[in-house]
């Protein structure tokens, strides 16, 4: 089955719309947001937190006012992100005592398979989600780095072959925006044949779905972000407009 | 009200798997002493984690033993994802690391790709349920009831007092409780 993926960006402990991750707005709170999604029974949810410290699993449990808020999240497949690349063993351990199921992490900080492999000797490699944020360059998709030298997805996904685990590609030019789903970022999916893929960046319609699970394609999920936050009933309309047979519908 | 305890065993979704069998009426105790898992009506192992790492973790806070000496003493298992895996022999995960030996399977890995999201289960409790699994087990002896995959790897087993499912009832939403009150049902019979 392919997994709708609700994507829930949260910065100072407030839910916010994000525009190529350069601009936030305020809409919600993590809890509202939650509930919201778990209600529609998304089939997973992706939590990003921006403001993240070494401690991240306080991190997490502050997106909460207290335990019993907590517990909106524990029986729905939560996914999250937000200093976990930095994080040590016992944090790691403590995430997933809480209910998060897999971990984000960033492709900067785990460039090397030797690393990957470190840390799903603890969680397991299908706990892993390594993020590939990715701009055109001069019709080339290259990771987006803002701290080191860009490299191209062809070269990652040679690196990553065998690995296992799943890769999220974001299209960071698209990210946020209603245009529609590209078919760069389509493309660049079908580098990596070994690993699950999930694409994210501009999913609005049920058409972006539609064309993100065409049956020729090597994706696994698809994220969908201030489309979710902004319309109301927004994932009933995603899914009701569909006639593929390969989504949940509950 | 049955006295389930759910062993923290250092790594694990313990949250999540505490509040599904709350709900579903058990008193439930979290535990990570070897010393206080008697007196219990039921063990769970939850999931989430890597084998190897699960078994150094069951080895240094004394745990194998203890385990063993509950399931020969009857008391029923229930193991989740992981917690399934590590009831067996052994897994292609952490190829040195033997398992606690209380079932006669062994989890090898799913090639190309690891099976994550959901999967429909027909044969038992039917509905939708969560899966997130790189390694899981094919080959299984004398069960008393098992239910396979759509890639003939197993999904749900019973034996005797011994239960193992694949997926993650404790994620699968509201279908979650449903399985885990028919499976218990026929727990409780034997």
């Amino acid at each position: 089955m392919k997994r709708i993926i609700g994507k829930i960006l949260v910065q100072d402990k407030l839910v916010v719309n994000s525009y190529g991750y350069g601009n936030y707005r305020p809409c919600s709170t993590p809890y509202e947001s939650i509930r919201r999604l778990r209600d529609w029974q998304i089939d997973e949810i992706l939590i990003l937190n921006r403001s993240h410290s070494l401690d991240v699993s306080l991190d997490y449990m502050n997106l909460f006012p207290s335990e019993k808020h907590r517990e909106i999240a524990l029986d729905t497949p939560i996914t999250y992100g937000g200093g976990v690349s930095r994080a040590s063993a016992s944090e790691i351990e403590k995430l997933i005592k809480l209910g998060v199921e897999r971990l984000v992490l960033n492709f900067h900080q785990f460039k090397t398979l030797e690393l990957l492999q470190d840390i799903s000797k603890i969680c397991g490699v299908q706990s892993i989600v390594l993020h590939i944020p990715y701009i055109m360059d001069n019709k080339i998709a290259k990771c987006f780095s803002r701290c080191s030298e860009s490299i191209e997805l062809k070269s990652i996904a040679r690196e990553l072959d065998g690995w296992g685990g799943e890769v999220l590609i974001t299209d960071l030019d698209n990210e946020g925006s209603s245009a529609g789903i590209r078919q760069e970022l389509l493309k660049t999916a079908d580098l990596f044949n070994n690993c699950n893929v999930i694409v994210s960046g501009g999913v609005s319609s049920s058409g972006d779905l539609e064309k993100i699970f065409a049956d020729s394609l090597n994706i696994s999920g698809a994220v969908v972000g201030n489309f979710l936050n902004q319309k109301e009933l927004a994932l009933s309309l995603l899914k009701g407009a569909r006639t593929m047979k390969d989504i949940r519908n509950v | 009200m049955k006295k389930a305890t759910i062993l923290d065993y250092g790594i694990g979704n313990v949250a999540s798997t505490r509040l599904l069998f709350q709900t579903v009426g058990y008193n439930v105790v979290p535990q990570r002493d070897s010393h206080k898992l008697e007196n219990t009506d039921l063990l769970v192992l939850p999931g989430v984690g890597n084998f190897g790492y699960a078994l150094s973790c069951l080895q240094k806070r004394g745990l194998i033993e203890e385990i063993r000496k509950l399931a020969e003493s009857g008391v029923p298992i229930f193991g989740i994802c992981l917690g399934m895996q590590i009831l067996g022999l052994a897994s292609e995960e952490a190829k040195n690391v033997g398992g606690l030996e209380i079932a006669d399977f062994s989890s090898i890995r799913l090639t190309p790709r690891a099976v994550i999201g959901w999967r429909y289960l027909k044969d038992f409790a039917p509905g939708f349920y969560y899966h997130n699994h790189a390694f899981a087990p094919k080959q299984m002896n004398s069960v008393d009831f098992m239910v396979k995959d759509e890639d003939d790897f197993i999904s749900l087993f019973i034996k005797n007092k011994i239960v193992g499912v694949q997926f993650h009832p404790e994620k699968s939403q509201d279908q979650g409780k449903i399985l885990l009150q028919q499976i218990m049902s026929e727990v409780w019979k034997h």
